[in-house]
């Protein structure tokens, strides 16, 4: 605009151009830009006093979205709290109890939990410092909780399980099935011996019947023997039940099991017969528990039916 | 400043500009407006740029809650994983011991028709007590007892009172969440031979310890000690064909034909080897026939709580003995 502007000088009786020098030229942009900036700040002052920018706004309204995932979040937690808490209760009350075990004292289920977490900022004003370290607390106590919680159920369910193999494995049933025809003929404990004549420990009991009757394992267990015995037992099955239990089915007929194989209560491991030294036919049964025989009547605790022998019969052959 | 001139190419020649007060005043106007336009220019482009204290700490304030938001929820997610896994571990636990669905979720109980249920604190008034006994009469009917006999026994002229006093009525141990009752009545699980067998008596589980009351009057008939089968057990004689069995006891309180009352205490919770639990097993029997236990605790359950205790007896599957 400038560049077209003369004036008249009165000293050369010319007309000029406007000239400027840069300094000049700079010096009237510098002052338009200050008063350009000037303006503008005093606009954003009084805009910003009545009204919050766009972006004010907008971290703001995130900032409340937070607050509400937050607050789902102290929720979800108290649902954990609750349902650990009936978890806990079930554990003290009814799972302890079983196993006749005293319930877990607190020192040890609010064990490792104290001191301040590392969420402490100074990024956050005091509403939101209080929301955040509210629930970290929760989380670190609920975490100790829940790992204590989980160790003492794994504890419990271990015992479960080693008393659930214990029973299975023990020979709580007799040899032979009650539907069968069979009686004893010599029980446990010290006898006349039937080869000798003289005063001796029979350390298992004489059950009598047809030959070919079915023998049946008492526990589940392991065969460790299925041969002839070279100690008079004739054709012999001997198990290893575990715990210290082993069994053993003397003077058999024929042997269905070999060695390692794994039985079950109930499976047929051989036939009642007359091998070995014996004076008839005979099952020849013991049980010993660490190393020393027993008195398998010890250990037949029920009276079980033909039906009800018979069911175990077939549970151990699925 | 003089006065302007303009040169025009075309005419060659200078002519004034005009400067009146309009012209002034529009450039003076248009020069304003100019710079507040550029000054909201400028201001778009420093914020778009730039942010104020307070957006910068809204921003540092919303990054920060973000950042732990995650950390938290991750924390929590964690938890929650071994969480899933420990529910599992107890359903199974439960499973186990049980034998049985467990059923954690409180769900409604079925409301029968249990609206002759009553509840009978003292048995003072010779009205009332024929009332309630009357009231027995109808229940047990629903229940077990053929009834023409046992309006018989109830007429039995002056008994009645005796006969509520000393017929068993509530449960053998303190059991008040009915929390205890762990396998009722019925064909139940063998515990050890994992085959269906007929449990002819409630078990209640218990620490080793627990007392055990004798749960009507009546007379200690036999004190049997076995190291196998049923453990140490009490028989009590409560007459009219009434008797209740308490076996696996660990000690006796009491001596055989010792006189009892209901409530008194006749011995403790034991264990054997063969559960996998202390617990009491506690029979009736009319008789000499096994009854269902559960319905000789009128004395103690309210209505509500005697549905309760049929749904849990019914829903055990494994017995303990």
């Amino acid at each position: 605009m400038y560049k077209n502007r003369y004036f008249y000088n009165p000293d050369t009786l010319r007309f000029e151009r406007h000239q400027r020098t840069l300094y000049q030229k700079f010096r009237r942009i510098f002052i338009y830009l200050l008063i350009i900036v000037l303006v503008a700040v005093f606009l954003r002052i009084s805009f910003d006093y009545y009204h919050p920018s766009p972006k004010l706004s907008y971290y703001r309204q995130k900032s409340e979205i937070l607050r509400t995932a937050y607050n789902v979040l102290q929720s979800k937690i108290a649902k954990s709290e609750l349902l650990l808490t009936e978890i806990q209760k079930r554990d003290d009350g009814v799972y302890r109890s079983v196993f006749d075990l005293e319930p877990l004292p607190g020192s040890v289920r609010d064990a490792g939990f104290g001191g301040s977490s590392e969420l402490m900022s100074g990024l956050l004003n005091s509403e939101g410092l209080r929301m955040v370290n509210n629930a970290d607390n929760k989380l670190e106590i609920l975490s100790t909780k829940v790992l204590v919680q989980e160790w003492s159920l794994k504890d419990l369910y271990d015992r479960a399980k080693f008393h659930q193999q214990l029973i299975l494995s023990k020979p709580y049933i007799h040899p032979i099935c009650p539907a069968d025809s069979f009686w004893l003929t010599s029980s446990f404990g010290y006898r006349r011996d039937p080869f000798s004549g003289r005063r001796r420990m029979h350390g298992g009991i004489d059950i009598a019947g047809p030959v070919g009757l079915k023998i049946y394992a008492t526990g589940d267990g392991i065969v460790i023997n299925a041969e002839n015995s070279k100690y008079g037992y004739g054709k012999e099955v001997i198990i290893d039940h575990g715990f210290g239990y082993i069994t053993r089915y003397a003077h058999l007929h024929n042997i269905l099991v070999e060695p390692g194989q794994r039985v079950k209560r109930g499976t047929n491991i051989g036939n009642l017969g007359n091998s070995g030294r014996s004076t008839g036919p005979h099952l020849h049964y013991e049980v010993i528990y660490q190393g020393r025989c027993q008195n398998p009547f010890y250990f037949f605790y029920e009276n079980l039916t033909p039906e009800e022998y018979t069911e175990i019969i077939n549970l151990a052959s699925n | 400043m003089g006065s302007k001139f303009k040169y025009d190419q075309e005419s060659l020649r200078y002519s004034k500009l005009n400067q009146n007060i309009r012209g002034k005043l529009f450039r003076v106007f248009t020069w304003i407006m100019g710079c507040i336009v550029l000054a909201i220019l400028f201001n778009i482009l420093y914020a778009s740029l730039f942010d104020t204290p307070s957006e910068r700490k809204a921003k540092q304030e919303y990054k920060a809650l973000s950042e732990y938001y995650e950390i938290l929820n991750r924390k929590f997610i964690k938890i929650d994983t071994v969480l899933k896994e420990v529910r599992k571990i107890d359903e199974n636990l439960y499973r186990t011991i049980f034998e049985t669905e467990p059923a954690f979720v409180k769900g409604k109980s079925d409301e029968g028709d249990i609206n002759a249920y009553f509840e009978l604190i003292e048995v003072e008034n010779e009205e009332l007590v024929s009332s309630t006994a009357h009231k027995l009469v109808s229940i047990m009917g629903k229940v077990d007892i053929q009834s023409p006999e046992y309006i018989n026994l109830i007429n039995y002229s002056g008994n009645r009172k005796e006969m509520l006093v000393n017929l068993p009525a509530i449960q053998p141990i303190r059991n008040k969440d009915l929390t205890r009752l762990a396998a009722g009545f019925g064909v139940k699980m063998h515990p050890n031979y994992k085959i269906r067998k007929f449990h002819s008596g409630m078990d209640f589980i218990a620490p080793t310890g627990t007392e055990v009351y004798a749960t009507g009057g009546g007379v200690v008939q036999e004190l049997r000690k076995t190291g196998r089968g049923y453990g140490n057990t009490i028989l009590i004689n409560h007459g009219y064909g009434y008797k209740t069995v308490y076996s696996y006891l660990d000690k006796f309180n009491v001596r055989e034909g010792k006189k009892v009352k209901r409530g008194d205490l006749i011995g403790w919770i034991g264990n054997t080897e063969l559960s996998i639990a202390p617990h009491l097993h506690y029979e009736v029997r009319l008789k000499e026939k096994p009854v269902n236990p559960v319905n000789y605790f009128f004395l103690e359950l309210t209505p509500e709580e005697y549905n309760k205790a049929i749904i849990l007896a019914s829903k055990t599957g494994q017995s303990f003995d």
